[in-house]
């Protein structure tokens, strides 16, 4: 086979490829849109966010700055 | 008539040592900074440059079919970057190959440096560079791989100027961008598997392919490439390349993927650090503490050496200069005899050191004497690091020829003793001439 031959196949491989790259990623594209439109991917966000939200008020500062608050808060009193 | 697939300039040397493989999409004004850094920093008649135009369109190519200085091949349709490189490894003469990316240029010595380490030692298949962004920040200096295929740049955003990470050491895996590997190597694993079209993660597959194949992968700091890092796709596509190259590569090397750590929660430096002594092969690891205190430390650095020769994975504390005492600048030639030797050379407070990593360290080896080390250490046997204490050895005034005579030997009973759990204040520290060395 001539080197211009193998060329050829080996560009054509390569442009099959990128179809069927480009086809997946449209796939995973309208999985994510399906996924949105359910709202179920809006539910682990929350459950992520809530996550974070008690692992931060359960940091030793924040807690004893909630501590702090709360003794200023009774003194204005 | 169509133009020939390979264009081999006039000014090419015909047995070149280097091949250095660039591949070129559309701009090719990108390419063309890239070569001036490369023509005025390699060697003359030793280097050749392999430019493939993947899937470049005819207008853009004509600069390129230009020059008589690069060896250009031309593909009429984009084979990714794997698909791009193996093209070029074909026409590529040399016997170390180099990949760099188009929108990068080298600092001076970087392709000598690559060859240099290459040479030093067969085992070494791949050997990676220390990556920096445009405006000096850290982009890479090796990275890690965790168990579940994800990644992560070692030293990624630090600024311009930092020192960190740089000695030499085996990696997980290095970018392709300034990645020399050996041509025997390439060849034992067949190059970049085209699996991971268009492009992403063929660069960690192909290090997993070698180190399979026997060969060792590092990262050499004095090997200095600036990344331009200009993106051709959008976030979203590339997102998603990502992805599917990382399942992909976890298909392919899942019982090899066992060894690696999890993946933390966050990324942080201390997991990085530990991932980064993993990658080493998990060496005995200890701090030789050079105070500035005013003593000169000639013997230390020799001490230094001794350690890291017999194995010892050694991180140097420059801690900074006070109470009005003059620091002791590093030369760059024991800097770069240090680098060599994977000695990592810290310049900060110990105590920052032992906060990231202190309970991995298995001694503390410190200039004794009144004017030696921190004066809050002076007389004790232990420091206490984060989770738990680690043994100090103290060596008073050393001269050079003393200096290491039987430090190893010293260093290693000390640190016995303390894994064993046993008094380490009755081992025989070095003699010491006036009299501050024991304990």
């Amino acid at each position: 086979m001539t080197a211009w031959a193998e060329q050829l196949l080996r560009e054509l491989r390569f442009a099959k490829a990128e179809i069927e790259v480009k086809e997946e990623y449209i796939v995973a594209k309208d999985q994510y849109i399906a996924t949105l439109e359910s709202g179920s991917d809006l539910e682990a966000t929350l459950d992520i966010l809530r996550a974070k939200t008690a692992y931060i008020e359960s940091l030793p500062s924040v807690r004893m700055k909630v501590w702090i608050q709360g003794v200023q808060c009774k003194l204005k009193r | 008539m169509p133009a020939p697939l390979v264009k081999r300039g006039v000014r090419v040397p015909s047995v070149p040592v280097v091949s250095v493989c660039v591949l070129v999409l559309s701009d090719t004004a990108l390419v063309t900074d890239c070569l001036a850094s490369l023509t005025t920093t390699v060697r003359k008649g030793e280097t050749e440059f392999v430019v493939v135009a993947n899937g470049t369109s005819d207008g853009a190519r004509q600069v390129l079919e230009e020059r008589d200085d690069i060896v250009l091949v031309r593909s009429g349709t984009n084979l990714g970057f794997s698909g791009g490189c193996n093209l070029a490894a074909e026409v590529a003469r040399g016997r170390y190959l180099v990949f760099l990316n188009d929108d990068s240029t080298v600092e001076a010595e970087c392709i000598d440096q690559l060859v240099v380490t290459a040479e030093s030692d067969r085992s070494l298949g791949a050997v990676g560079s220390r990556i920096l962004s445009s405006d000096g920040s850290l982009q890479e200096a090796g990275s890690v791989l965790w168990s579940d295929g994800s990644t992560a740049h070692v030293g990624v955003g630090l600024p311009a100027g930092s020192t960190a990470y740089s000695y030499l050491r085996d990696v997980d895996y290095a970018s392709a961008n300034g990645l020399l590997v050996r041509r025997e190597a390439w060849d034992a694993v067949g190059g970049f598997d085209e699996i991971f079209f268009p492009a992403y993660l063929e660069d960690v597959d192909l290090c997993m392919a070698l180190r399979r194949h026997g060969y060792r992968v590092v990262y050499q700091p004095r090997a200095r490439i600036r990344h331009l890092e200009s993106q051709s796709t959008t976030t979203s596509y590339r997102r998603f390349l990502m992805q599917r190259n990382r399942r992909l590569f976890a298909e392919k090397w899942p019982t090899e993927l066992i060894r690696f750590d999890d993946r933390p929660r966050e990324v942080d430096a201390t997991a990085v650090d530990r991932a980064v002594h993993l990658a080493r092969g998990s060496p005995r690891r200890l701090v030789v503490a050079i105070g500035t205190g005013g003593r000169a430390p000639d013997g230390m650095w020799s001490v230094t050496e001794e350690l890291a020769d017999a194995g010892w994975a050694v991180t140097v504390a420059l801690t900074p200069a006070r109470h009005g005492h003059s620091s002791h600048p590093v030369e760059s030639d024991r800097m770069g005899r240090l680098s060599d030797l994977g000695v990592d050379v810290h310049h900060g407070s110990v105590r920052d050191l032992f906060a990231k990593s202190g309970a991995d360290f298995e001694a503390v080896v410190v200039a004794g004497g009144p004017a030696g080390w921190h004066r809050w250490r002076r007389w004790s046997t232990t420091v206490r690091v984060r989770g738990g204490r680690v043994p100090i050895v103290r060596i008073a005034d050393r001269t050079p020829e003393a200096a290491g005579r039987s430090i190893v030997r010293v260093v290693e009973t000390v640190a016995q003793g303390a894994r064993s759990g046993s008094d380490f204040r009755s081992t025989e520290p070095l003699s010491s001439p006036n009299g501050h060395g024991g304990r």
